[in-house]
């Protein structure tokens, strides 16, 4: 069975045609009015425009033109009124532009209305007669120049009650009447030069006003700051500021002059670092910029100074100073890499700053570091090492060390590894044997120190760089002078070297060797000539000649004073003095300088 | 021997086309064929097959009359100036006449085409709308309602011809007791073969209404004649049936073999007519009639005076 019967089906079709056609007799219905409420309208407008009535007949054709039921093929009449339509719409657009910017009280919106005004009014007035005169009869009747001429006039009044008003209450936050007064048109002035005129006269009274004011009470940054303010307040108005420029640099001119005078580097810099802020709207030739310039020369001259004389202290502060105006901080880290390297015990401040160190020793260009300090922390026993590398970075190293701290002495033995790779030797009173060495080397890629080898007994002797003699070592080689090898998993014995005879005198003697503590040893040890010869322990720090006879040694500072880090030690006669200053000796010390005490204190 | 009941059949409405005996409904998109006048579904009027078939028709020639409008509305709709929407219009106008005046003038023959058009398109539904009738006959039967039965069978033979709604009828109305007001029906209901329930139907409207035997019943019965002679008292019923044959010259004529068989089982009344029939057709074809009629009347009514006068 058929789901719709032919009966249904025929009823759906004609309903449906119906509903269609009854909407296409809507359709035509609109479209018949309209056609022919554009026809009559068409028809009025040639008449008005037969009648001369511009205004009449293109309102007219407008609102026929507005209908788009039909279209009328153009005639010159028409063609004239065609181009009239969006001469009007663009005036009603002005004129709603006109009305909202001034109940905006708006004075950009304004000022773009009436430029776009005069830009209308010129074109107008470029084009044919009939077109000029339908927009001044249009211009009259939305009335846009009486509304622009009062809006302007009502705002001069109010910019200047502003000014003045600013002025009486001394205060100077709002200059929004600068952009008002300078975006008026010239023709409300009199003309262009008679608003430049009287505007300038008007503005650097002001501003004449204004400056003194503020500075009998504010700052130089808040007198410039203003300064800035206004400045860009009238270059946002297009208004030139020559006259205020020369203003504020009379004024710089006079207050950094006078930190100049007193010597106030603090407040100099302050002061140019604010103004030289102004300087993308500064003349170029700007004599405050100049002056500052010329101060600022002699000012890292002095602190190159310092730094030829090691005064890195004072040049670093000169230069912390300066570097609030420019970026030197390229010369400040050469500047402490200069430092570092000329005092390498500021490693060991720098690095652990918390600890009251002992410099053991400095030095450069050993264990693959550009610099380095040791030093030593006689209450916790830790071995302590700050290495600058070549690529500026800084590396630390800490060991607990077992080992007497009473009586630790530390040394390098140039002799034992190589030459870039030394081994510290540590050496304290023994428990089975007059002594304990413990020979370290510091691994700086692994920043750690090295354990080589560590044994007891009542002294040794390198023979080569892995060949030592060692005296009564506890173990292998015990009353023997034995023949050691350093490996690298330490000192391998090797063979009886000679006997090695132990008497009391000799016992008593390192007794009181020992009791006399390891800081005077270094006055009166020597290298055994030979290993059987030897009766001391070969702890002679690496700073003194083996061949040079035993004297007075004094320690050498980085800088004219005990405060400064030690950097080594020189012995009595093996320097040069260079000159003196307040009890203290400026040196040549290892291809460097240094500062030793005139007098020595053992002296006394 | 079945207990016939006494029955009176509602009357049939005449129609000149079987076709107006078909009604629709428009809503349930159903045929109908039987007295009701409403849907029993929906409770809708039915409406003549014609009359519905000619709203569609109206329909057809509206919708033609609208695509027009439309189009003619389209064409005003797309005019750009008003010569265009005067021509336009113009245009509409002309063409809307044209239409009217060939609708007059042809509009009489489409209404016919489309209602062939129409029966054709929706013989399956009424096929089944017949056969869903069928079924509630079928109910009747089982509820005993035989008259209602008949009264639905009767209806649905105008449109379905076959042997099994014959025999459906002639077995509902062998429940019945016949009577001569009765409207009955009997050459309608002649099945293409032999029917023993026919032949008994035969019996007893013969009773009632001879009139009925036409030629078809006749010849059925020319045809079945040794069948029917197998049925109790089947001589008598051929000769009852060409009694009633005797009602035309034309019947006698033409079914005179039967006629002379049968001759012994007519009636007294019947042979009468016979004779005076046979008397005014003194003509060739008649000889063996006029014979047979001769000796009966001879051998059993020749002291009858009614038949002296006759022959």
């Amino acid at each position: 069975m058929k789901i719709i019967s032919p009966y249904q089906k025929s009823l759906w079709v004609r309903n449906l045609l119906l509903v269609l056609v009854a909407i296409a007799l809507i359709g035509v219905s609109v479209k018949i009015v309209q056609s022919y409420q554009k026809s009559l309208l068409m028809a009025q407008a040639k008449d008005h425009y037969e009648s001369q009535n511009l205004l009449l007949a293109e309102e007219t054709y407008a609102k026929a033109s507005e209908i788009s039921a039909i279209h009328y093929e153009e005639e010159p009449w028409s063609a004239l009124l065609s181009r009239l339509t969006p001469v009007r719409l663009e005036l009603e657009s002005l004129a709603r532009d006109v009305q909202f910017a001034i109940q905006q009280n708006d004075p950009d919106q304004a000022q773009a209305a009436y430029q776009s005004y005069q830009s209308l009014k010129q074109q107008a007035a470029k084009d044919d007669n009939q077109v000029a005169s339908f927009f001044h009869q249009i211009a009259q009747r939305l009335a846009i120049e009486n509304q622009l001429g009062q809006y302007y006039q009502q705002a001069m009044k109010d910019a200047k009650g502003q000014l003045q008003a600013n002025l009486d209450q001394k205060q100077y936050k709002n200059h929004s009447f600068i952009h008002t007064l300078a975006t008026i048109p010239d023709e409300y002035y009199g003309g262009k030069d008679k608003k430049e005129a009287e505007l300038e006269a008007l503005f650097l009274r002001y501003e004449r006003t204004k400056l003194r004011d503020l500075s009998a009470d504010g700052t130089f940054f808040e007198v410039i700051t203003s300064f800035a303010n206004s400045r860009s307040e009238y270059a946002k108005a297009n208004f030139p500021t020559d006259w205020l420029i020369t203003l504020l640099e009379r004024y710089a001119k006079e207050e950094i002059n006078q930190t100049i005078r007193q010597q106030d580097l603090g407040e100099f810099v302050s002061r140019a670092k604010a103004y030289l802020e102004l300087k993308s709207f500064l003349p170029s030739q700007s004599e405050v910029v100049e002056m500052i310039e010329k101060h600022l020369k002699e000012q890292f001259r002095k602190a190159e100074q310092y730094v030829k004389t090691n005064h890195f202290e004072k040049a670093i502060e000169l230069f912390q100073e300066l570097s609030r105006l420019e970026d030197i901080t390229e010369q400040l880290s050469e500047l402490e890499q200069r430092w570092t390297s000329y005092d390498p015990g500021r490693l060991l401040q720098a690095q652990f700053p918390d600890k009251a160190l002992q410099t053991l020793m400095t030095g450069k260009e050993l264990w693959g570091a550009q610099a380095y300090a040791i030093g030593w922390d006689e209450t916790d026993g830790h071995l302590y090492m700050a290495a600058s590398m070549e690529d500026g970075s800084t590396i630390k190293l800490d060991q607990a060390l077992s080992l007497d701290r009473q009586s630790v002495i530390f040394s390098l033995s140039e002799m034992l590894g190589s030459k870039e790779n030394p081994v510290l030797v540590a050496e304290s009173a023994g428990k089975e044997r007059a002594y304990s060495y413990l020979g370290l080397v510091p691994d700086l890629s692994r920043a750690t120190f090295v354990k080589r080898w560590q044994l007891e007994a009542d002294g040794w002797e390198a023979q080569s760089t892995d060949q030592i003699l060692v005296k009564n070592p506890v173990g292998e080689g015990e009353r023997e002078i034995a023949h050691f090898v350093l490996k690298d998993s330490g000192l391998e014995y090797k063979e009886k070297w000679a006997d090695y005879l132990v008497d009391s005198d000799e016992t008593q003697e390192e007794t009181s060797e020992q009791e006399k503590g390891p800081t005077e040893q270094t006055e009166t040890d020597q290298i055994p000539d030979t290993p059987a010869a030897s009766e001391k322990p070969a702890d002679i720090p690496a700073d003194i000649p083996a061949n040079i006879p035993s004297g007075r040694t004094f320690d050498v500072y980085a800088g004219p004073g005990e405060e400064h880090a030690m950097i080594g030690q020189v012995i009595e006669g093996s320097y040069q003095v260079i000159s003196s200053q307040s009890g203290w000796q400026l040196i040549h010390y290892g291809g460097s300088e240094g500062w030793i005490r005139a007098l020595p204190p053992n002296s006394q | 021997m079945k207990k016939r009941i006494g029955v009176q059949f509602r009357k049939t409405h005449k129609t000149a086309h079987v076709f107006e005996r078909l009604k629709a409904c428009r809503h349930c998109h159903t045929y109908h064929v039987l007295w009701e006048t409403e849907c029993s579904v929906c409770g809708r009027e039915y409406q003549p097959v014609r009359e519905i078939s000619a709203k569609v028709t109206r329909r057809y020639v509206q919708t033609r009359f609208l695509l027009l409008a439309l189009f003619v509305c389209l064409a005003i709709l797309s005019a750009d100036t008003l010569l265009q929407i005067g021509v336009a219009i113009g245009g509409g106008i002309v063409l809307s006449a044209l239409f009217f005046v060939l609708q007059k003038k042809y509009g009489i023959y489409e209404k016919n085409r489309d209602f062939l058009r129409y029966l054709t398109q929706e013989t399956e539904n009424i096929k089944k709308s017949l056969l869903k009738q069928q079924e509630e006959i079928g109910a009747d039967v089982k509820a005993e309602r035989f008259k209602d039965a008949y009264e639905k069978i009767r209806e649905v033979s105008h449109f379905l011809h076959s042997d099994t709604i014959k025999i459906r009828k002639i077995m509902y109305l062998n429940h019945f007791i016949l009577r001569k007001d009765m409207e009955l029906e009997l050459d309608s209901l002649i099945p293409s073969t032999y029917d023993k329930d026919f032949v008994e139907y035969l019996r007893e409207v013969i009773k009632v209404k001879p009139e009925l035997v036409k030629r078809s019943v006749l010849t059925y019965v020319s045809r079945y004649k040794s069948r029917i002679l197998l049925h109790e008292n089947g001589e008598q019923l051929i000769g009852q049936v060409a009694g009633a044959a005797l009602r035309m010259s034309a019947y006698a004529e033409e079914f005179q073999d039967l006629i002379i068989e049968f001759i012994d089982y007519l009636p007294r009344e019947r042979l009468l007519r016979l004779a005076r029939m046979v008397s005014n057709h003194r003509q060739p074809g008649w000889e063996r009639l006029e014979e047979a009629t001769k000796r009966r009347i001879e051998t059993h009514y020749s002291f009858d005076p009614d038949f002296n006068s006759v022959l």
